[in-house]
């Protein structure tokens, strides 16, 4: 044992000094201020918050002990390494133990800062700078300085005596305050007079959290980065697909179109051609047919193909017609048609047709003019008044036209599922009354037979005849015996249905067979 | 044939190459042709309009006409008038009175034409399917009558429980369909496929036809350019 720790400011001092160089406090030199330095390191780092103090060794026999704290803590943590409690007797030793506070207020003189304890063991030296103090006789303060030694000795003076009586609390023993009783013990953890630890600024990081850490960093960076678009091949799988398909197609249509000299067979039959064709062979002569123009350019080919039959035979007949759209392009589309050059008959408007033009409101506007033809569409679209022309009668084609029903026919030509709808929903009423002579064809694009034909199949009929698509052109084509329909058209279209129909069929097997194969060829290898 | 006719002929032959050229894939030359197609026929829309609708039915009425028909004409012109005011968003308010009026006659138009015009007769014709003395009355072949009656009333109601998600809510068991009603929704798919298998057949054929329409046309063109260099 070479430094004994103060209990107050903690530093070293030499063995045998009663006081502390550096506050002056006193210093028990019993062995449990000694240090043995293991054990105090781990104590410190308990203390700490497991931060080891680094440069400062703390007494643990004299702060920690005497705090209650500490007590609990030995208590608690230590007895399972098997270290036990010393008895509350052990403690007598220490001045601030609480079994032996009353011996201390008894046995503990009043102390002069300057004097040491006469009672002391050997050890009990003056510091040296104190020693050199009282060699220098010269000097007027070592007779000074002697007295308070001699005064020490002396029984407490009645001032003294008197405050001991007063405060029975301990007497300080060291310290500025050192002679005074009742002085307040500061709370044992601020008391203990020792550096802070030394808490490390930096985060513990463990090696699989750096890994973790940098992952992250690295996909933060990388989200900040352009990263190219992949590189599209400008020749994909489906381009091949589509041109195929379409070469494919385009030569079966051309090759049709220019070297096929037989015409394929028209179809034999077709129940709605029939019906609409015995339709119009009712009909009177210059029987008044109105003649709704609802599709769009895109499919004209295919209605206009399919209506030319029709409205040959309807020619034949001389039924005289008015033309109506519910549509902006229908009005043109209408005059098209008509002198388009494929219809066996010239029409003239205003003599053979007029074209009422366009009803605008859809619905509404359509209920208008089935309810008021002549106030809903007053004038043809020449601006022509079609119901009260010049010479006071009206031109032929509407003669005795009052009301919708008054017309011997209406024809529709749509390519729209719901203008189709809409007219047959706003006819229906008039079209099913048993006291009706009016009919009403419908002449469509193909893609609206499942539309259509439910109303045609049903009973009552609110559609009495059907023409749909170009097969349903080419059977009524048939039934007048002419050639209405170009052969080159039945040709082409006959032999596009039948090559999409091979494309679907392979690319279906194809669709199943493929991958079915390339499963069977990876089992084999597999296998081998 | 003219030579408005020629010009027009080798216009619509060149425009339609542009809306082949889609087979290469999308390109501004065929962006070019929709433009142009949208913008003659908005154009023409437009036209037809003004000169069938607008000035004939509204204004021709109130500068020629007299009394009453002036009057007349002066409503659609102030419902007009206030659907203007749409554009401003500070008076569109206004507007919200024609526009009231159009939707609610153009709805009450549709639906009562829905409902007298297609639900209820085509669901009376469904069930006169199976009317043994209404079928004799209307067709000699009653046996053949009574099986397309028969399919479609199987058909109508396994499509309609194909399209049956409700449940009752049972606490105790988790809930989903009956067996019963998804046994049925599995014919109904059926039916289901049949019916967009006959739509697609529609619509390619529609689109065959305009196809071959064009190729006639190029071929028919190219004819007469030789007949007449020839």
């Amino acid at each position: 044992m070479d430094e004994i720790y103060c209990p107050l400011c903690g530093k070293p001092n030499p063995v045998g000094n009663k006081f502390c160089e550096y506050c002056l406090g006193f210093l028990d030199n019993q062995e449990n201020n000694s240090i043995d330095p293991g054990f105090t390191k781990e104590e410190e780092t308990r203390d700490s918050g497991g931060e080891p103090m680094a440069d400062e060794q703390h007494p643990e026999g004299s702060g920690d002990i005497r705090d209650p704290d500490s007590r609990d803590q030995f208590t608690e943590e230590d007895k399972g390494l098997g270290l036990e409690l010393p008895a509350a007797d052990s403690y007598d030793w220490m001045p601030g133990s609480s079994s032996n506070v009353e011996s201390d207020q008894d046995d503990i003189s009043p102390i002069s800062p300057f004097v040491g304890d006469s009672e002391g063991d050997d050890s009990g030296e003056i510091p040296s700078w104190l020693n050199d103090a009282l060699e220098d006789e010269s000097s007027p303060e070592t007779l000074e300085f002697e007295e308070p030694i001699e005064v020490s000795e002396q029984p407490l003076l009645e001032e003294e005596q008197e405050i001991k009586q007063k405060s029975p609390g301990k007497l300080e023993s060291a310290g500025p305050l050192a002679g005074l009783s009742g002085v307040l013990s500061a709370e044992p953890g601020v008391a203990r007079i020792r550096k802070p630890g030394a808490y490390s600024t930096k985060i513990r990081v463990s090696e699989n959290q750096q890994e973790h850490v940098k992952l992250l960093q690295s996909l933060l960076e990388d989200e900040g980065q352009p990263k190219p678009l992949p590189r599209k091949s400008p020749i994909s799988q489906q381009h091949v697909l589509r041109w195929g398909i379409a070469i494919v197609l385009l030569l079966a249509i051309f090759w049709s179109v220019l070297f096929s000299e037989d015409q394929l067979a028209l179809p034999v039959y077709d129940e709605g051609s029939a019906e609409v064709n015995r339709l119009i062979n009712q009909l009177p002569d210059n029987a008044r047919i109105l003649v709704g123009i609802d599709y769009e350019p895109g499919l004209a080919d295919e209605i206009d193909t399919t209506a030319v039959p029709v409205f040959n035979h309807l020619m034949s007949q001389g039924g005289l017609l008015t033309l109506i759209s519910t549509s902006p392009n229908g009005p043109i589309l209408a005059e098209r048609f008509l002198h388009s050059g494929r219809l066996e008959y010239e029409y003239i408007n205003g003599l053979d047709y007029t074209n009422l033009g366009y009803i605008p409101g859809g619905a509404a506007g359509l209920i208008s003019f089935i309810e008021n033809p002549q106030g809903t569409t007053p004038f043809s679209i020449d601006g022509f008044s079609v119901w009260d022309s010049e010479s006071g009668e009206p031109l032929p084609p509407v003669v005795g036209i009052n009301q919708i029903n008054d017309y011997d026919m209406i024809i529709l030509l749509v390519d729209d599922p719901d203008l189709a709808r809409i007219w047959i929903e706003q006819l229906s009423p008039i079209i099913t009354d048993p006291l009706t002579l009016s009919s009403l064809v419908l002449v469509t694009s193909a893609q609206l037979e499942p539309v259509v034909r439910p109303y045609y199949e049903s009973i009552p009929q609110p559609v009495n005849g059907l023409v749909v698509g170009l097969r349903g052109g080419a059977a009524y084509s048939r039934l007048i015996g002419g050639d209405q329909l170009p052969g080159k058209f039945w040709n082409a279209f006959g032999m596009g249905t039948f090559i999409a129909a091979l494309i679907i069929l392979v690319g279906g097997l194809a669709y199943y067979v493929v991958p079915e194969l390339s499963r069977t060829v990876r089992g084999q290898e597999k296998v081998n | 044939m003219s030579w408005a006719d020629w010009i027009g002929a080798l216009l619509g032959f060149v425009l339609t190459l542009l809306v082949f050229s889609y087979l290469i894939g999308d390109n501004q030359l065929f962006r070019m042709i929709l433009h142009l197609f949208i913008g003659v026929s908005a154009g023409f829309a437009a036209t037809v309009v003004i000169y069938n609708i607008i000035f004939p039915r509204m204004f021709a009425p109130l500068i020629y006409g007299q009394g009453s028909e002036q009057i007349l004409a002066l409503v659609p012109i102030i419902l007009a008038g206030l659907l203007i005011t749409k554009i401003s968003p500070r008076f569109a308010f206004i507007g919200n009175f024609p526009m009231a009026y159009i939707v609610g006659v153009s709805a009450a138009a549709a639906i009562g034409g829905a409902v007298m015009g297609t639900l209820i007769p085509q669901t009376l014709a469904s069930m006169n399917l199976l009317d043994v003395q209404a079928s004799q009355a209307f067709d000699a072949d009653l046996g053949l009558r009574l099986v397309n009656g028969i399919i479609i009333l199987i058909g109508t109601i396994t499509t309609l429980a194909y399209f049956q998600f409700s449940t009752f809510s049972n606490i105790t068991e988790k809930t989903q369909l009956q067996t019963w009603i998804e046994a049925l929704g599995q014919v109904g798919q059926v039916f289901v496929a049949i019916t967009f298998g006959f739509l697609f057949a529609g619509v390619f054929s529609a689109a065959l036809t305009a196809l071959i329409g064009r190729v006639l046309f190029s071929v028919e063109l190219f004819q007469s350019i030789i007949e007449l260099f020839l």
